[in-house]
């Protein structure tokens, strides 16, 4: 099953590396209200996964929703979730929960530091896309951050 | 000159340090002088190597962080090549030490131990950027501080969490 080929960031990996990495996802199909983790979660060992969404929406919320800051919107089949839980300690940032029935793919920690011994070139060009997801969700929080430190007219 | 080994040393550890000092260039930053804008596009790293960096947001230039030696700046556009979310000015005279994205590209065919490295770093200190903005955000909110039905938030709460979000150390 090609579940990254419209995923963001690895679509435009080779086909090759692309399979491979499929190789080492694997498939969960969840119910309705099934939360993947809660913001403030601290990630081990196997809970250190990050997924793609294959099929269905998953709902994604933090902070403070009712101040419209922070986030809070759906998930659609091919984004990324959970990938800080892959490069370090940190606390889950957000809580993700399937709205009605939804199959992810998911890889944790282990696999992916796995990979940095068995095909460094292929974990580096991974590394490459986690780095530009994790940059993604900076880039919107300092862009949210920067809105309330000097609003505009 | 400074010892760039040595600086990277602290950043990216004694082999990493090894690695990457052939590609990084030092650069002079004088006072007042900017390495960084807000908005526009950017595709380098900047260690800070001596002197102080002072990190302004938003047209009336508010400043939200003093970074000094060893710090890490640039980080997003290094990955995506997307504008700097700030802005970011010597104060007095600096020195950097310089990377360009071209480089990341150049070591992950060339030598992919120097480029995970490097990637493992920059992801990291992203990862843990976002995690104290949140943290913050979440403090504000169990004080009642932040939200549309809730009072006023404290003066300066975005600074603060801004500052975490570009390093800046937590009381």
């Amino acid at each position: 099953m090609s579940f990254l080929r419209h995923s963001f960031g690895f679509a435009t990996m080779p086909q090759a590396d692309r399979e491979t990495l499929e190789r080492l996802f694997v498939l969960d199909t969840v119910a309705a209200g099934h939360v993947f983790f809660r913001e403030g979660d601290q990630a081990v060992a196997v809970t250190a996964c990050m997924y793609v969404l294959v099929e269905g929406a998953v709902h994604v919320s933090a902070a403070v929703p009712d101040a419209g800051i922070g986030i809070e919107r759906n998930l659609v089949p091919g984004q990324v979730f959970g990938a800080l839980a892959l490069v370090a300690d940190v606390p889950r940032t957000a809580t993700c929960t399937a709205v009605g029935r939804v199959k992810v793919a998911r890889l944790d920690r282990r696999t992916f530091d796995e990979l940095f011994r068995r095909d460094l070139p292929l974990h580096v060009r991974f590394q490459l896309v986690i780095a530009k997801q994790i940059a993604g969700d900076l880039r919107h929080l300092s862009r949210w951050l920067a809105e309330a430190v000097d609003p505009r007219p | 000159m400074v010892d760039a080994t040595a600086i990277l040393a602290q950043v990216v550890g004694p082999q990493g340090a090894v690695w990457l000092a052939p590609h990084v260039v030092q650069e002079a930053v004088a006072d007042g002088e900017a390495i960084l804008r807000e908005g526009v596009s950017s595709s380098c790293l900047f260690v800070l190597a001596a002197g102080e960096l002072v990190v302004t947001v938003g047209s009336r230039n508010v400043v939200v962080a003093t970074r000094g030696p060893g710090a890490l700046l640039g980080e997003v556009g290094f990955v995506d090549e997307g504008p700097a979310t700030a802005t970011v000015t010597a104060r007095g005279a600096a020195t950097v030490l310089r990377l360009d994205h071209s480089v990341l590209e150049q070591l992950a065919t060339d030598d992919p131990r120097a480029a995970a490295v490097l990637l493992r770093h920059v992801t990291r200190v992203m990862a843990q950027r976002i995690a104290a903005g949140s943290s913050g955000l979440l403090e504000l909110q169990a004080g009642g501080q932040v939200g549309l039905r809730k009072p006023k938030p404290p003066a300066g709460w975005a600074n603060r969490l801004f500052g975490w979000v570009v390093g800046q150390e937590r009381p």
